[in-house]
This record gives C-alpha cells, structure tokens and sequence, in this order.
C-alpha cells in the first residue's frame, strides 16, 4: 500500500518524527503493533524495516525513528508529498488491562516510540512513566506524558537532564517505594531484562516489546523468532512479528537474548 | 488480438497463470490473509512439512546481505499430522491448487509422509524438498542414487503429481535431475537457496545462530537461471524454476530458459503484491510480442 507522507522532521540528533496519510486498517490499531516499510523502490535494502506505531489521530499515523543504517537513513531523506509503501498494522500489542489501581511505564532510548501510544490507552488512578536516555536532547515527549496525567521521571546516562544513571536503576529503586500493578516497558533488550528480572522477582505483571530482525513481518518465514518458555519448563521459539512484538516478560528467555 | 492465455498445466495441476509461491517463504497460505488475494497465484506451495514437528535452528536465522537474504531456518514446522488437521481444511476451498512440500531424513520418513498425505483432501501436488540445506550432513539431493531409491520407494504410493525439489549443492544438477526423470518424478523445480555464511566482525562470531545459511534473492538469480536452463535442456518433465525472481523480466528470462513455471520467495517480503504485479508483466510481454498464450514462450530461447 503506497501512503502519502505528510512530515517528516528531525525532532532530535539523529531521531526523526514521520506523518504519514492514516488509512483505513491502521485506524483500529493497538499500542504495541507496527508497520512495516520498504524503505527503497530498489532492492538495496532488500527487506521491509518495521517501526512500531508512535501516535495516530483523526489523519495522521505518526513514527518515531532513530537512524542507524542504510533503511532509516533513506526514510530520514524522504520529504513530505512522497508517497510511502507501507503495510500494517502488524502483530500482537500491548494487552491494555481494564483499569488497573497503578500502571508504569519503562521506556529507554528510542524505546519510547512505541509507548506514547500506549500512554493513551492506559487507565488507572495512578499513571507512572520513567524515561531514560543517553543525554538530555534524546528525552522526548516528557511534555505530552504529563498532559495524559503521568508523572514523570528522568535519567540520563550523562546527568545532562533528570537525575544521572541508568533507567533500570531508577525503576528499582521506584519499587522500593510502589508496588505497580502492571509494568511495560520497551527498549534495548538489556534494560528489558532487568525491568523483567525485577518484576519477576516481586510478582508484578509485565509487558515487553521486543524487536528482532524480520522478513516477511507476518509470521510466514520463522524468521523472527526468539526462544520462549512455556509452563512445563521446556522452550519453544514464538514469532517477535505475529506472537509479539510485545510479549509476558515471564515467557521470555532472557539468557538466549542477551 | 484478445488477452493472451496465461493458464498453465502444470503435471496436472490447473494453474491460473504459471506463478507459484515458494515453499518456507509463504507458511501454510494463510498468514499473508490479509496482504495478498490468494486467487490471483497460480498455485502455493507450503512450508516444507515433516514427519514429527520440528523446532528448527537457533535464532539469529535471517541477515541481509548484498541483494540477498541469508536464512538458517532448519525446517521449524508443525508436522504433517497438524498440517492436515489445521491448515488443509482452511486452505482447499480457496480455489487455488495446494502443494504440499515434504522434508525428511530417511526413505522410510518419506513413505511415511506419503501415506500420510495422498488420500488428504485439498492437496494438488507433492513437492520433495530433498535440498533443505540446513539439516544434517550430506543431503539427498547430492546423491542420485539414493535419490533414485527414494523416488522408486514412493512413486507407487504416490497418486499425487510428484514434484522433485532439487539443490545447487552439486557439481552437475542435470544428473540428479535425470535420474528423478527417469525413476517416476512428474516435474522438477529448482532451486533451493546456496550455502553462504555471514561473520560479525565486532564479535568474531559467526551472525547466523546454525552459522551458516542458505543464500536466496537477487544475488542468486543469475546462477539459478543457469541450473533451469541446464536442467530443461536434459529432461522432458516440467520444471518451476526459481531463484531471485524480483519482476517479470526475471520470471520470462526463466520461462525463456525452458521453466514451464515460477515460483517467487525472498521477493514477496519486499513486496506482498509482486505475483500480482509479475502476471501483469507477462501478460503486457505476451501482447507486445504478439504471443497468443504463455506457453509460447517456454523454452523459446533464440540461439541456444
Ligand atoms: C517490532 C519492531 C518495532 C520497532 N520500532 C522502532 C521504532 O519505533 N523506532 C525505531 O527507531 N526503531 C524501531 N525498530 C528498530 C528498527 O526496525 C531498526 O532500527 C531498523 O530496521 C534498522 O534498519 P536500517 O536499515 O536503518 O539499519 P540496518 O542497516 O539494518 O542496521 C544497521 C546496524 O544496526 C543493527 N541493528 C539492526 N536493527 C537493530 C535494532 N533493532 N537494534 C539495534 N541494532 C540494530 C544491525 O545489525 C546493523 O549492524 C523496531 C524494530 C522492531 C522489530
Ligand atoms: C525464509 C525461507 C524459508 C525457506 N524454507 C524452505 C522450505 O521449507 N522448503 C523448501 O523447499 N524451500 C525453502 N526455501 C527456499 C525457497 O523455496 C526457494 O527455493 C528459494 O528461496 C529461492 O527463491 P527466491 O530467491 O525467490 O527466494 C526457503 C527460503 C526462505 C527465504
Ligand atoms: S518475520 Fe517472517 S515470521 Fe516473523
């Protein structure tokens, strides 16, 4: 499906905010889902490159992406009026629980993409988001988190903005205060898995969006797959594009991912 | 002139046009569901299926490469008896033909699977994968006689139009191919991806979990082309070729070759809508160059 980019800016070093013309599929689409964009009219790159969903209002899916490589470079080059080939939405989001006493939110890095949308979806008395980010510039979105009624907190790796360390810190030394009754969290698998072990250790529910290498996004190729536990112990490989990208931290295989 | 006739027998099988989706690049025809209107293939070829489900390689088992797709999968499937109880039903009144493509060890896991499969409703065709390159040591597509084995073994149990799947992993394809032929095969297709391997230079460790992989897309095609045409030159059978086809010059340079069919993978992840797009090529081919049906072009290679 070809869809008309309506922006396309640098919000931050590096990290840039797409529009693109809503239609009619990505409208009732869940937090935690993504898209999948062929980035070149080539062959080079040859696979679709998912980016999860950012924001979607009355006409505009938005994107949040960081470049890294010769796909989101070219994404970064495109200009409004362009028309992008785009399919979605695609694989299993967040599970949003019926309010909830409490819900947290642990997002590092450009892991905060996904988890504005979600922040939408998400109803309970008391709304946390801990956001943590290599320097200050990189902290986006603190604003738009508070106007949803979440409060707010800030690490950076450089103590150039919020309180200085690591986003996993902050969050355990939060639980020594708060018990959440639910936790999601996205970004770079290290930080998923100490939120994870930390939650495991205290009971509490937890979400994770995790992201692999991907081929066909729709769980034709068993491309994507990462090891996964079930209840008898024994492990199966679950598919990040159909099975997830957002899984039960519990069923995660950490030490396979790590 | 009218619209060119695209339509294909294919050993048997009614084709609406001669693109087939490749095996392990489209499951079992209905995770695409919402992406691709499977009444406009020509017919589909499942994931490789075996006799017990198997669990497959270690992840990482994809990486891009220059025009090319890396892949370790190592035949991760749910096995026959879940293909026919689940899947089967959903896909036989789809009105596109169904090819179920079978992966095994030994002669005896193959009988098994035929068995198996042969009276199963909704099935067109068999296709033996005897090339997957990511199991076991020394695989049954390098050996023709214990191919040729294989092959006596089932041909009897067999009522289904039996499709021979061949590797490049040899030194001379045409002599396994010949000895399909000979021992009962009703087509052939080729071909299977190419071993290669992929190493992160950071880590020093190979990037694929099984460390090495089997090479598909457009940095194959040329060397797939060469087997089709090797291949077509010395059998009678159909044959499906296939290899980094990308559009429909791809698809009509492998007809031309002498591939009755094609079947397309690594592409359709780029692009859900390419078997679309690719009869639509060969169809405006056929009109410009005043041929009155696909078959026209199969084989009619100037010069060779
Ligand atoms: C479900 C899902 C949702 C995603 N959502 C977002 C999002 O909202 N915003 C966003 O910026 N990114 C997101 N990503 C990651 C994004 O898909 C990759 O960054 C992108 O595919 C890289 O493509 P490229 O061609 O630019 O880089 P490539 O050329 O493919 O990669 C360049 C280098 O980075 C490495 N690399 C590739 N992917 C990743 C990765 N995910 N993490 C770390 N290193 C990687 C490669 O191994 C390579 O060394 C998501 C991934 C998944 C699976
Ligand atoms: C992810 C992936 C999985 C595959 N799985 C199978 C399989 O199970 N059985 C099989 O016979 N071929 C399998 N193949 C090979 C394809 O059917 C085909 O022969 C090969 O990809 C070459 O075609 P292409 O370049 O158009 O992809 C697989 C290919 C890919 C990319
Ligand atoms: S990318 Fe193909 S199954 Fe997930």
């Amino acid at each position: 499906m070809k869809q008309e980019i309506l922006s396309n800016e640098e919000v931050a070093p590096g990290i840039f905010r797409m529009g693109i013309a809503i239609w009619k599929r990505i409208q009732s689409a869940c937090p935690g889902q993504f898209v999948h964009i062929r980035c070149s009219s080539t062959f080079e790159p040859l696979l679709r490159r998912p980016l999860s969903i950012h924001e979607i209002d009355s006409n505009e899916v938005k994107l949040l992406y960081k470049v890294i490589g010769s796909g989101t470079k070219l994404l970064s080059e495109k200009k409004p009026g362009e028309k992008l080939d785009i399919v979605g939405p695609l694989g299993h989001g967040f599970n949003v629980e019926p309010s909830p006493e409490s819900v947290m939110i642990v997002a590092g890095g450009i892991g905060a993409a996904p988890v504005l949308f979600l922040a939408h979806f998400l109803k309970a008395a008391r709304k946390q988001v801990l956001i943590g980010a290599r320097t200050g510039e990189l902290i986006l979105y603190e604003e738009e988190f508070k106007k949803l009624g979440f409060s707010v907190e800030v690490t950076t790796d450089d103590g150039s903005y919020g309180k200085k360390g690591l986003v996993s810190s902050l969050f355990e030394e939060f639980l020594k205060r708060e018990t959440p009754a639910i936790v999601y969290a996205c970004g770079p698998v290290a930080l998923l898995k100490e939120v994870a072990d930390t939650c495991g250790n205290c009971g509490i529910p937890c979400q994770v969006s995790i992201e692999n290498q991907m081929a066909c996004g729709v769980g034709a190729c068993l491309g994507c797959v990462i090891k996964t536990k079930e209840k008898d112990g024994s492990t199966i490989y679950r598919r990040v594009c159909k099975d997830g990208p957002v899984f039960d931290a519990s069923i995660v295989s950490w030490e396979s991912l790590i | 002139m009218g619209k060119p006739d695209l339509t294909v027998n294919f050993a048997g099988i009614k084709m609406r046009n001669p693109l087939m989706v490749a095996s392990g690049t489209f499951g079992y025809g209905e995770e695409y569901e919402e992406l691709v209107d499977v009444k406009k293939l020509g017919a589909i070829v499942l994931k490789s299926v075996t006799l017990k489900p198997r669990q497959g390689n270690p992840p990482p088992r994809i990486v891009e490469t220059p025009a090319g797709l890396l892949n370790a999968i190592g035949l991760h499937n749910i096995g026959v008896s879940a293909l026919i109880r689940e899947k089967l039903p959903g896909l036989r009144n789809l009105g596109t033909p169904i090819i179920v493509s079978i992966g095994g060890e030994t002669v005896e896991e193959f009988v098994e699977l035929i068995e198996f499969l042969t009276d199963a409703e909704g099935i067109s065709g068999i296709e033996l994968n005897l090339s997957c390159p990511n199991i076991g040591k020394r695989i049954l597509a390098q050996d023709p006689a214990a191919a040729g084995k294989l092959l006596e073994s089932i041909r009897k149990k067999c009522r289904l139009p039996l499709i021979v799947k061949l590797s490049p992993q040899v030194t001379d394809i045409t002599e396994i191919a010949g000895t399909c032929e000979e021992k009962g095969a009703d087509a052939i297709s080729l071909i299977n991806s190419f071993p290669g391997m992929a190493i992160d230079i950071e880590t020093r460790k190979p990037v694929l979990g099984n460390t090495t992989g089997g090479l598909t897309g457009p940095a194959i095609k040329p060397l797939a082309l060469k087997m089709v045409w090797d291949v077509c030159r010395v059998v009678k059978i159909p044959v499906v070729g296939m290899g980094g086809v990308m559009r429909a010059s791809d698809a009509i340079e492998f007809m031309l070759a002498g591939a009755k069919a094609i079947a397309v993978g690594t592409a359709l992840f780029s692009n859900p809508d390419i078997i679309e797009e690719i009869v639509q090529g060969i169809e405006d081919y056929l009109v410009q160059n005043g041929f009155a049906s696909v078959s026209q072009i199969v084989g009619n290679l100037d010069g060779s």
